[in-house]
């Protein structure tokens, strides 16, 4: 009796400290905090009607998972061995696709622990992706009726989401608020696992085109074969020949978004959200607490301010009729508006950067270094060509090894780098203000673009007969 | 109707009012996940994430074993529903056959799961399961309260989602009969691993205390559970019994399916 009783007690106490014990390692952990999807009646439109293509999703939903892993587990000298294995798997992926779309835990279970919120904000907006594709794909919601369904899913993902959701604004403001460009990582992955990156690349083709192929199809069985079509020139042209830029949804999808300017955003602010992660994961010199902490930072700069539902639609369309079935020069094209956004924040930063003047140079050459942010001509010309070199994939001929910041301190050895570019977790705000004020001096007053009619259905019948011919 | 079959009845109407308010919650529904272990779906462990919140999933258990030479069947449908962030709500209702007792149905259960945290790189995720078993099944009498400590930790860095489960149960009979423990220990040790994009293996040793006193069973299981669409998953798994107690061997079959 009296050991029943002893044996209960010591059970009774291991069992508190067991409960006391978890408690006090969870209240300094994150938490799970998974949301069910909404049960609306067209969830799985997209699935039950484009299987193809919602297979195709998983496959680059795979690529983009187990990269997180690839880079945060293998030595950066690695680099060209990792990308020729990775790239064989995700082509075999791409191939032999899977049947239901995997969460990024599924291939990246390391990055999910170490970086968990940055898991939930993916999986939120592939919420997204999957929702606005249901209510495009849904034949029962009349085409005048897509743009009403396409604002409550946006306002539910930002009302459901709230601590992870990305802003709505176009990203030429959300990567100024991110400032990456003087970080140590910047352009890493790109230049080093370009396998990889252009087959993001490729992804960051695709998705905008299925958006604009459901949008020229409308919702009769000229929006199957359309998708039928991209994904024909997906897998013969896109892939085998990638783009050596990432697309933005002004450019892949200009009719999407003018129809959903909200979420066209939030998937580009998404798509760059990956593309900074794997640099920040490519860079050696952190360690994984710092690696977090800068991923943090970025997070809340891609992420919703109030008020940024105003800037939505301040942007314009290069190509309003772009058609996704025609994979041309263009598309392929390193020079687009991701390349445009990044030089021009670099001009916009020069002003702040310090670097040696000549002391014996005229006053004329004085003023023409002073509008050039206190460098001379010679110089600038040579930093906004190193640039573009760092933006293309790849390492080009006469590109300076390593990040953008290494480039630019083989260019400028005296500049002075602010303190917070090296820091993880921090960023200098005098420079994010500078390229704010020059994003709202540029942009600020631009028109909001016109949204797009969506009273009549559109027909396809001519790019489709364009295609056959 | 006597006493108990009243009270049974009332207990089961109670349940079934209770699946209905919750069907009639509002339009959230997540995908079932393959990745997230239940218990006997296919094997006895599970682990310490619940479904999302505010999501809803039937489930279907099945389960055959082979007892000193008599059949058991079980047939258990539950409900499952993400009650609160990181925390989810069941309710079960066994149905028995076959020789090795009287066809009946047995006690049903209702249970709260709560998680306390996402797996971090040094922390497992713990989570709390705290339920009763009802008297519903013949011969059963008072309420049995119950609770479940539940831990799961990923295991190196392997790209495999490899995972060690562990969970430490203890049940009270509140209305001990002649010749039945009062309280009953039961302790799982559990392995999981990704095989495919939807499929994954499940393994365990369970240790479990049964209401008869000096019942001790030993069962070591394996199973799949797939992920078949975006809404379904099936599990399948078989066991075996390691001592005299124990079933001979163990049949389990199950489906997930999100509303």
């Amino acid at each position: 009796m009296k050991n029943q009783l002893i044996k209960k007690v010591f059970i009774a106490i291991a069992t508190a400290t067991a409960i006391i014990s978890a408690t006090q390692f969870t209240v300094q952990a994150e938490q799970r905090k998974s949301i069910a999807h909404p049960r609306t009646p067209y969830r799985l439109s997209f699935y039950n009607r484009h299987r193809r293509s919602y297979r195709v999703a998983g496959a680059l939903h795979f690529a983009h998972s187990k990269l997180h892993d690839v880079l945060l587990l293998t030595p950066f000298e690695r680099h060209a061995l990792e990308d020729d294995k990775l790239y064989k798997q995700v082509l075999s992926h791409y191939n032999k696709p899977p049947r239901v779309e995997p969460t990024m835990e599924l291939y990246a279970p390391y990055t999910a622990r170490a970086t968990w919120r940055l898991f939930r904000t993916i999986d939120a907006v592939h919420l997204l992706h999957e929702t606005t594709e249901d209510i495009l794909a849904d034949k029962d919601i009349p085409w005048s009726q897509k743009e009403k369904e396409l604002k409550k899913i946006y306002e539910y993902y930002k009302s459901t989401y709230k601590d992870v959701v990305l802003s709505p604004a176009p990203l030429d403001v959300t990567m100024r608020r991110a400032g990456v460009m003087m970080k140590p990582y910047f352009t890493l992955t790109r230049n080093y696992y370009p396998k990889n990156n252009n087959f993001f690349y490729a992804a960051h083709w695709w998705h905008p085109a299925v958006y604009e192929s459901m949008m020229i199809g409308g919702n009769d069985s000229e929006q199957d074969k359309m998708l039928n079509q991209m994904e024909d020139v997906f897998q013969n042209q896109v892939i085998p020949n990638p783009p050596m830029r990432m697309l933005l949804s002004r450019e892949g999808s200009p009719r999407y978004s003018r129809l959903s300017p909200e979420t066209a955003n939030v998937f580009d602010n998404l798509h760059m959200l990956h593309g900074i992660t794997y640099d920040i994961f490519a860079y050696d010199g952190w360690t994984i607490e710092q690696k977090r902490a800068e991923l943090y930072r970025v997070l809340k700069a891609l992420g919703y301010q109030q008020g940024d539902e105003k800037l939505a639609r301040k942007f314009t369309t290069p190509k309003p009729d772009f058609n996704p079935l025609a994979y041309d020069e263009w598309a392929k094209s390193a020079d687009g508006s991701m390349t445009r956004m990044m030089m021009e924040m670099m001009q916009e930063m020069m002003p702040m950067m310090k670097g040696r003047i000549n002391s014996g140079m005229s006053s004329m050459q004085g003023n023409m270094n002073q509008m050039n942010g206190g460098m001379s001509q010679e110089m600038h010309k040579k930093m906004m060509a190193q640039l573009k070199m760092k933006l293309t994939p790849g390492i080009q001929e006469g590109e300076i090894p390593g990040s953008w910041m290494d480039a630019m301190k083989v260019l400028m050895p005296n500049m002075k780098m602010s303190p917070e570019a090296m820091e993880p977790g921090k960023i200098n705000p005098m420079m994010v203000e500078t390229m704010l004020k020059g994003w709202r001096e540029k942009y600020g007053n631009l028109p909001d673009i016109e949204s797009i009619s969506m009273e009549t259905e559109p027909s396809a019948k001519d790019i489709l007969a364009q295609t056959q011919n | 109707m006597n006493t108990q079959k009243l009270k049974r009845t009332g207990i089961i109407a109670g349940l079934f009012l209770g699946l209905t308010a919750i069907i009639s919650f509002p339009k959230t529904a997540q995908a079932a996940d393959h990745l997230n272990l239940e218990e006997g779906l296919p094997t006895e462990v599970e682990d310490a994430y619940p479904i999302p919140y505010k999501g809803i999933e039937l489930q279907g258990v099945t389960k055959y074993e082979r007892i000193n030479g008599k059949d058991s069947f079980v047939i258990e449908p539950r409900i499952e529903y993400g009650i609160a962030p990181n925390t989810q709500a069941t309710i079960s209702v066994p149905f028995q056959f076959g020789s090795a007792e009287d066809d009946s149905i047995g006690n049903a259960g209702v249970e709260f799961l709560h998680n306390f945290n996402a797996e971090s790189l040094k922390t497992p995720a713990f989570a709390i399961a705290v339920g009763a078993d009802l008297p519903t099944g013949a011969d059963s009498a008072g309420v049995d309260p119950k609770v479940k400590l539940i831990m799961t930790k990923t295991l190196g860095t392997g790209a495999n989602l490899d995972r060690l489960h562990l969970n430490v149960g203890y049940t009270y009979n509140s209305s001990k009969q002649t010749g039945e423990r009062s309280n009953r220990f039961k302790a799982i040790a559990g392995y999981s691993r990704r095989l495919g994009s939807s499929t994954i293996l499940v393994t365990d040793f369970a240790y479990e205390q049964e209401e008869e006193k000096n019942d001790d069973t030993y069962v070591l299981e394996l199973g799949i559970r797939q992920q078949a669409t975006p809404l379904t998953v099936w599990s399948v798994g078989a066991g075996v019994g390691l001592s005299n107690d124990s079933p001979d061997f163990r049949i389990t079959g199950g489906i997930q399916q999100s509303l």
